[in-house]
């Protein structure tokens, strides 16, 4: 078989390097594509999921009111065997620094106590923390983190004191003074932490703040089932210790990531199909290539098999050669990528990705020879049934197609052939190239119909992530505004004290008072029942309510709602239908004033003013409050005073504006990524699209210089298989706009229905899309530039 | 006159063999309404001669006039335009567009000189009924005889009235009795008023000639007395 694999497949690559070339380089781009966003899935969904609140990619927290948990408690919950991780956390204000206009008091900071022998939330401190540092090789020495008061400060922080790596600085906390040294430095825009936050030892922090002992939260991650693990350790917990899901905000961004995660393998996948096509175009141009040879081959005595076994191993070796350098380049670009879309996150990225990097590129490996190997078979069918004596007497012939080249490509030919057909009707009189153009390209329809798949396919893919980039873009902005919502925003809930989950009344007005506060407002949640419904969050927020407007006699008792899309749907209301909720003031009549999106609430919420819900429930303390900072004010500075202005009291303080600009950067940039990966498809298949190109033009050679001897210019059959370009191109982007419009509406709806319980609305970019399809068709044209210019090259003379 | 060429000489020189010398300093003229036949065995240099006449190749020396336009003053394009607009091929294989039908095929040299649609009709018309084959006019070349295709061929050659014809063997793919009626349609042209030369083996084809020049090693043999 050896011999006439060489004889029938080596000789046939090499009259069509380009066209192996191409289809290598597409397996190995699918390949390359499966292996990467495979191992930066976790990555992104980390980074995106990790916030300032550390716990919050965590399933479960473990809380308890008053002083806190007893960390021994720890050491139970970590053995449990549905707990993958465990992280204690406990945290405290502390002030860091003189500020010429707070002289003794600083910046009021957030300090988290963790255990920083297990880095945040990724692989060991030896490998070094997040991003850059990690890119750098950077190590923390453990004895100054543990002995030194080592702490891991903010960029800003570190900018504003003047801190560097190895610097001291002291932060005062209860009164007392605590002599701290900066170990590493978080980068500006780190995604998901804080720039109020410092990171010290769990045992640091425990000093700091007289709760040696002691733990406010413990965050699990969980293996397997989570409402089964919650009840375990609900077991395990003391009186006044509870076991909760975590804040809401994080499930909405993952979901998101996960969603965009799934974008990212439908590019893979579409990827792989186009290397599909095109292993299948490869192989069988080397059959059409050879099919004389064949015919001696076979007429020589080699059996069926043995034609369809070399040209199955042309199949298998463009799988296995493009795979394991498409698994190789995705590992690599996955390592290389993850700093830069984390951003100082790729420790937990790092980690998914070493666990998974050998089953990955095993299953890259055997995927992308599995669909070479298949996709080869069609065309070594048709080898293997070549009959010695007719193939020898055939003359090469531009026509002859193999018989498989009809197969699924039926509807493409005919597309093509009504295409040149309405091309041949309108140049007859004006155009003679274009009318030859057409007249050809109808006679190779069979042939030209793979690279349209291949080429309508990439456009459908650029255009499907214009739509889905758009989508997501929009639905980012939505949720980051929804759960990030203003500058700071002020809890009690994060602190774990059952007694505090509530601000005090008076709270709201003293944040009022504070200088540099533009407005502050407040916003409450209650559990509720609406009758005849089932229960339902009832959220009395001024930000998201809508205007109390007098409603007309008789409905003076109906107040106006907003029920988020989620809640809708589960209760089956429209716009203006009713909802009658039962709350200690008595049953309430609720008008639905509006529908919106709520990409943070699961179960969506009914959404009132404040003062209503406090009239109704008898409790105007709030849970949160939102602020925004005069554009004149630094949300640090507002922050710092904020803390003042409320101690004693203990606060969450997020500053949301900076983590939503950071959730938002983050986004984009995966986003961006994969519209840039959907370019590198397109140009894949543009390639394919010039080898097609330039071998009919190889095949036409005689029929070239038939019209230039009787008279066609260079210019002339330039133009002429230019215009050939120009038609597969034009058709390339009409099935694109259509396939690839229509599958982003459907992944949208599915990944929107998956992960909201509804469709993600639709952002159609008509500018972006059109960019696409205009350069689509350009770039077509300019790839069928090499084999015009191989025509044109052609010298008049007879063919003998 | 129609053509003339003035000490052609054609040298064929690589670089890595000896130069070969095709056609030495041939001396002929064709005028219209005469049918030459060029003889001379195989490798005699008949192609070459043809071929710069036909302007696809341009002599190392010496001069060819086309329609009274010396060629080697001419570029690619000018020579392209000269083959286009006043020579017309009949070749020994046909070599007919298989996917242009017959009245396609020969209307093929007045589309590439943007003629208008309905004067192409008319002519395309007329040049298949002066070689006998009108009803084959909407036929593809996969359909018809060698004698068919060969008259195709012709009325190819002649629809755009060229200065000359040339006829690369025009009988040596075709049997006996398809052979004789196309030399009998190329007889009855140049009796027309078409200048004919035409390359052949084939001795009734000088029979029926008006001249015959006879090229042996690139050199026309002086006349027989």
């Amino acid at each position: 078989m050896g011999s006439v694999f060489y004889v029938l497949v080596e000789g046939g690559v090499r009259k069509d390097p380009l066209r192996a070339a191409v289809a290598l380089a597409a397996v190995a781009f699918g390949t390359a594509l499966l292996v990467a966003t495979h191992l930066t899935g976790a990555g992104s969904a980390a980074a995106l999921g990790a916030n300032a609140e550390l716990g919050l990619h965590a399933d479960l927290q473990i809380l308890q009111s008053g002083r806190g948990l007893d960390e021994r408690l720890f050491a139970r919950i970590r053995s449990l065997p549905q707990i993958a991780d465990a992280r204690p956390i406990l945290q405290g204000d502390a002030s860091v620094g003189a500020r010429p206009n707070d002289a003794a008091l600083g910046d009021t900071v957030r300090i988290v106590g963790v255990d920083l022998l297990q880095p945040i939330g990724g692989p060991s401190l030896s490998e070094g923390l997040p991003g850059p540092f990690a890119a750098r090789g950077t190590t923390i020495d453990p004895a100054l983190v543990l002995q030194g008061g080592g702490a891991i400060v903010p960029a800003q922080l570190a900018g504003q004191n003047g801190l560097r790596v190895g610097s001291r600085f002291e932060a005062l906390a209860l009164g007392r003074r605590t002599t701290l040294t900066v170990a590493q430095i978080i980068p500006q825009g780190a995604a998901g932490f804080d720039s109020g936050s410092v990171f010290v030892d769990i045992v640091t922090a425990q000093t700091m703040f007289d709760r040696v002992g002691f733990l406010d939260r413990i965050d699990c991650t969980v293996e397997g089932d989570v409402a089964a693990a919650s009840a375990r350790i609900a077991g395990l917990l003391p009186p006044g210790a509870r076991v909760e899901r975590p804040h809401a905000p994080a499930s909405g961004i993952a979901r998101l990531a996960a969603g965009l995660q799934r974008n990212f393998a439908w590019l893979a996948l579409s990827t792989l199909a186009l290397a599909a096509l095109l292993v299948y175009d490869a192989v069988g141009t080397s059959v059409r290539l050879r099919r004389r040879e064949i015919a001696i081959v076979r007429s020589l005595g080699a059996s069926r098999r043995t034609i369809l076994a070399a040209f199955l191993a042309e199949g298998v070796l463009y799988g296995a050669f493009g795979s394991l350098l498409g698994a190789l380049a995705g590992a690599f670009a996955a390592e290389r990528a993850l700093p830069a879309l984390a951003n100082g996150l790729a420790t937990t990225a790092s980690a998914a990705a070493g666990d998974a990097m050998l089953p990955t590129i095993a299953f890259a490996l055997a995927t992308g020879v599995f669909v070479a190997a298949l996709c080869a078979l069609i065309p070594a069918l048709d080898a293997m049934r070549t009959p010695p004596a007719s193939a020898l007497g055939l003359a090469a012939n531009p026509q002859m197609t193999y018989r498989s080249a009809r197969f699924g490509f039926a509807g493409l030919s005919a597309l093509i052939a009504f295409a040149s057909d309405l091309l041949r009707s309108a140049s007859e009189r004006s155009a003679p190239a274009a009318w030859l153009a057409a007249i050809q390209l109808h006679a190779t329809r069979q042939r030209t119909a793979i690279v349209l798949a291949a080429l309508g396919l990439a456009a459908a893919n650029a255009i499907g992530y214009a739509i889905a980039t758009a989508s997501f873009g929009a639905a980012t902005l939505a949720w980051a505004t929804a759960a990030l919502p203003g500058d700071l925003v002020i809890s009690a809930a994060h602190l774990g004290d059952a007694a505090s989950d509530a601000l005090p009344a008076t709270a709201l007005a003293r944040v009022r008072l504070v200088a540099g506060v533009a407005t502050a407002t407040p916003a409450r949640s209650f559990d509720v029942v609406a009758l005849g419904k089932g229960t339902l969050e009832l959220r009395g927020d001024d930000a998201a309510a809508p205007h109390s407007a007098p409603s007309p006699v008789p409905y003076a008792r109906e107040t106006p709602a907003f029920v988020t899309q989620p809640l809708a749907r589960r209760m089956h209301v429209r716009i203006g239908d009713r909802l009658t909720i039962a709350t200690p003031a008595g049953n309430v009549m609720l008008r639905v004033a509006g529908i919106p999106d709520d990409f943070e609430r699961s179960g969506g919420a009914a959404i009132v003013p404040f003062a209503s819900s406090a009239r109704w429930f008898g409790d105007d303390r709030p849970d949160t409050i939102q602020i925004n900072v005069r554009a004149t004010a630094a949300p640090h500075d507002v922050r710092s005073a904020i803390a003042r202005a409320l101690a004693p009291l203990r606060l969450g303080i997020q500053t949301t504006r900076e983590l939503r600009l950071a959730a938002i950067a983050l986004l984009a940039r995966s986003l961006s990524v994969a519209n840039e990966l959907a370019f590198v498809t397109l140009a894949i298949a543009l390639a394919a699209l010039s080898a097609t190109l330039s071998a009919l033009v190889l095949e036409r050679r005689a029929e070239i210089a038939i019209l230039r001897y009787l008279g066609a210019s260079r210019r002339f059959v330039m133009l002429m298989i230019l215009c050939e370009a120009a038609v597969v191109a034009a058709l390339a982007c009409a099935l694109g706009l259509c396939a690839g419009g229509g599958a982003a509406a459907v992944a949208l709806g599915a990944i929107g229905a998956e992960s909201f319980g509804r469709g993600m609305p639709l952002q159609v970019p008509a500018v972006g899309i059109a960019l696409v399809l205009a350069g689509t068709f350009l770039a077509g044209i300019l790839a069928g530039l090499p084999a015009a210019r191989s025509a044109s090259r052609i010298a008049a003379g007879a063919p003998s | 006159m129609n053509v003339r060429t003035l000490n052609a000489t054609r040298v064929y020189d690589d670089g890595y063999r000896e130069p070969v010398r095709a056609l030495d300093e041939v001396t002929l003229e064709v005028q219209a309404g005469e049918l030459v036949a060029l003889v001379g065995p195989s490798g005699c240099g008949k192609s070459t001669l043809l071929n710069l006449i036909g302007c696809v190749d341009l002599p190392t020396s010496g001069t060819v006039e086309v329609d009274g336009r010396p060629t080697t003053l001419l570029d690619d394009d000018a020579l392209t335009a000269l083959r286009r607009d006043r020579i017309g091929t009949v070749f020994q294989f046909f070599n007919l567009l298989p996917t242009l039908t017959i009245a396609e095929n020969v209307g093929l040299p007045l589309v590439l000189q943007r003629r208008d649609r309905r004067e192409i009709y008319e002519r395309v018309r007329t040049a298949l009924e002066t070689v006998g084959i009108p009803e084959k006019a909407e036929s593809f070349p996969a359909h018809l005889s060698g004698g068919q295709l060969q008259r195709t061929a012709i009325a190819r050659a002649i629809v755009h009235e060229p200065a000359i014809v040339l006829a690369d063997e025009p009988t040596g793919n075709l049997d006996t009795e398809n052979g004789a009626n196309v030399l009998h349609l190329l007889r009855e042209l140049a009796s027309g008023g078409q200048a004919i030369l035409m390359a052949t083996h084939a001795p009734e084809a000088a029979a029926l000639s008006d001249r015959v020049l006879r090229l042996k090693d690139g050199r026309l043999s002086p006349p027989a007395p």
